[in-house]
């Protein structure tokens, strides 16, 4: 959701830099805490259910990262289970430090609001798999500090005035394919890379 | 509160011949990320949850394109 570039750094309140900063810092807190915070309960709660071997991890997140991968280079076509809905528009009258906060943590999440690529499957799978809340934490933490990580830099860098948002959220909404290639990309690798993890790996049998 | 299941069917960026040559390619680099990764002693556990970590690490990055 580019839109978050506005919303979480300076479309209402664009007043000096340190202003724009403190709440982009609270959104980018807010989508690490979200993500971790999911994480860290998925984590837990799978592993009391269940906790497979690393090895096996691999090999059973190669078939997942290698059907989304080709769902994202528009190779086949899978069904992408999403809630439908965005953020409450009503959140747009909060104050601006708790907007930013109130973005950020559903967001970091990922799967509070509608999901974009395969990439989220795969990782829930992964800390699924697990069953370690600590791999949880620090997994969907990551998901949620590149989610937090991208609005902070492009409305750091690229918002100067209110007028600027618009444009800079269409244009980076108009690479939407591009960015859907990289994430089949970037899980095509990933498949690969578990491929070789889990072939090597059932010659050896350490634990987390 | 609803939810869907969506049957997501992608604008098409690239032609099938490029987009299965580009596949492949990501895997064959994605292996051989493993392979020096695991050759330079680093376990398969570590290994995957590395992998698991840069995977949602670009997940995150790429999902701030969601419409």
């Amino acid at each position: 959701m580019v839109g978050t570039i506005g919303l979480a750094g300076c479309e209402e309140d664009c007043r000096g830099f340190v202003r724009k900063c403190s709440l982009l810092s609270i959104h980018l807190a807010g989508s690490i805490g979200g993500g971790a915070a999911l994480g860290l309960m998925l984590g837990w709660s799978s592993g009391l259910a269940m906790a497979v071997e690393p090895t096996s991890t691999a090999v059973l997140l190669v078939p997942i990262c290698a059907a989304y991968a080709l769902s994202g280079l528009s190779l086949a076509r899978l069904p992408q289970p999403s809630t439908g809905r965005q953020v409450p528009i009503s959140w747009r009258r909060l104050p601006p430090p708790v907007l930013a906060l109130h973005y950020g943590v559903p967001l970091g999440a990922g799967v509070f609001t509608r999901i974009f690529d395969g990439t989220v499957y795969a990782v829930l799978a992964g800390v699924v798999l697990t069953g370690d809340a600590v791999i949880g934490c620090v997994t969907l933490g990551a998901f949620g500090f590149g989610r937090g990580l991208f609005v902070f830099l492009a409305a750091g860098f690229g918002v100067r005035a209110r007028d600027d948002v618009t444009p800079l959220v269409q244009a980076i909404a108009a690479h939407r394919t591009h960015a859907r290639a990289a994430a089949g990309m970037a899980l095509a690798a990933a498949a690969g890379f578990f491929a070789l993890v889990g072939w090597t790996g059932t010659f050896t049998a350490p634990g987390w | 509160m609803s939810s869907a299941v969506t049957a997501v069917v992608p604008a098409r960026l690239l032609s099938r011949g490029r987009a299965s040559y580009l596949f492949v390619m990501a895997v064959t680099g994605g292996a051989l990320m493993g392979t020096i990764t695991l050759g330079i002693g680093v376990s398969p556990a570590m290994a995957t949850g590395a992998a698991l970590m840069f995977l949602a690490l670009a997940g995150g990055v790429l999902s701030n394109w969601s419409p």
